[in-house]
């Protein structure tokens, strides 16, 4: 349980620190350009280039991006870590658990 | 300037109020985003959800290093709450909003006065002389360093069957009303299965998180999620969290209750308004 504790508070710790410098380094590039905030379409395989550009936008939503999927990537560095560690009931619940909410979210977007 | 700031003064409440009440905030910022801001409802509900898993990532690794978050209680708990809000949100399609916000709010009435009584005892101060590192032997009972204490708390986890069964039925009308649960968890972990409140609340923080990731990815995908102000309110929660809410790490167990409290009162009033409105 530990290791799987130490995973998780690592991927928790990563994701908050790295959202929180790239909404401040969009914040900066954007009172820089001048202070229009304007909603681009930008495709997510796009998103490091545009970011690199220096397009403010991008780096909010990568901001993003990284906050709301680090849970659900910490679930699964659980899954793996109780794997490693053989703890197969601890495994099945982590799993039961992804594929419940997996489901609730595709029923909630439906 | 007057929206940034409100907008970053909210974050800043569920920031603090998050980790400390163990709950996600939903029902403090739709309001201001859909009555202040004018946002529809769908683009608040995602901004929300986003706010919520901020305020839930930057406190969840301190209250894991403290012992405070007992995971595997929380997942436990969160694969039945899940399983019971999927069954509420088919529910809700036969029930009546109205009678639904009613029954909640008479529910949040009962458990406010349940807390009243119960707010004198301190919970950590109780715990110390009853338990001592030998009582644990149960897969979910745990150990936390007391800050205010400053010493270690053992506590065993009884009653768990009640505990889930109120959780389901949590999980049930927070599907059917779209509310989170940390209401109803905080209080069942802590009345029924006897968890120190502040490890109800911290393993509530860390349940609220993984619920909200499953909904804002989804609402990120469908494009509700509104990147300027989500970002702001970030900003906020981030700084509440760590910088607000380490004043509150030696609150005593009582205060907490009582603070916990005027929340479910609160949300009471909110829900009893939007049943007889």
């Amino acid at each position: 349980m530990k290791r799987a504790e130490k995973s998780m508070s690592v991927i928790y710790r990563v994701s908050t620190w790295l959202s929180l410098s790239l909404i401040i380094i969009a914040t900066i590039e954007f009172i820089i350009s001048g202070h229009t905030f304007l909603k681009k379409e930008i495709k997510t395989v796009n998103i490091i280039s545009e970011m690199l550009s220096g397009n403010y936008y991008a780096t909010y939503l990568a901001a993003i991006i990284i906050l709301i999927f680090s849970p659900v990537i910490s679930l699964f560095s659980m899954l793996i870590t109780f794997i490693l560690e053989r703890k197969w009931r601890y495994s099945l619940l982590v799993f039961l658990l992804i594929v419940i909410m997996s489901i609730g979210a595709f029923l909630k977007n439906g | 300037m007057t929206e940034f700031l409100i907008l970053m003064f909210s974050g800043v409440i569920v920031g603090v109020l998050g980790p400390l009440l163990g709950i996600g905030g939903g029902s403090i910022i739709i309001p201001i985003l859909t009555l202040y801001f004018k946002i529809p409802i769908h683009t608040a509900i995602a901004t929300g959800l986003v706010t919520i898993i901020a305020s839930s990532t930057s406190a969840v690794p301190s209250n894991i290093s403290k012992g405070l978050v007992n995971i595997k209680l929380g997942l436990a708990l969160e694969t039945f709450t899940a399983t019971c809000a999927i069954l509420g949100s088919f529910l809700t399609m036969s029930l009546n909003e109205k009678i639904i916000s009613i029954i909640f709010a008479v529910v949040l009435f009962i458990t406010s006065f349940l807390y009243l009584t119960n707010s004198k005892k301190d919970d950590a101060f109780e715990l110390l002389r009853k338990y001592n590192k030998n009582d644990i032997k149960g897969i979910f009972d745990k150990y936390y360093f007391d800050e205010r204490l400053e010493t270690y708390v053992y506590y065993k986890v009884i009653k768990l069957h009640w505990t889930m069964l109120v959780s389901g039925i949590a999980g049930l009308m927070s599907g059917m009303l779209g509310i989170g649960g940390g209401i109803f968890k905080v209080p069942a972990m802590n009345i029924i299965s006897k968890i120190p409140i502040k490890a109800a609340t911290a393993t509530s923080n860390f349940m609220v998180g993984l619920t909200a990731s499953a909904g804002a990815i989804v609402f990120f995908m469908s494009g509700y999620v509104d990147v300027k102000i989500s970002s702001i309110m970030i900003l906020g929660v981030i700084i509440g969290s760590k910088l607000i809410a380490k004043r509150f790490k030696k609150v005593s167990d009582t205060r907490l209750k009582k603070i916990f409290v005027l929340f479910l009162l609160f949300i009471a009033i909110q829900m009893l308004l939007k049943g007889l409105v």
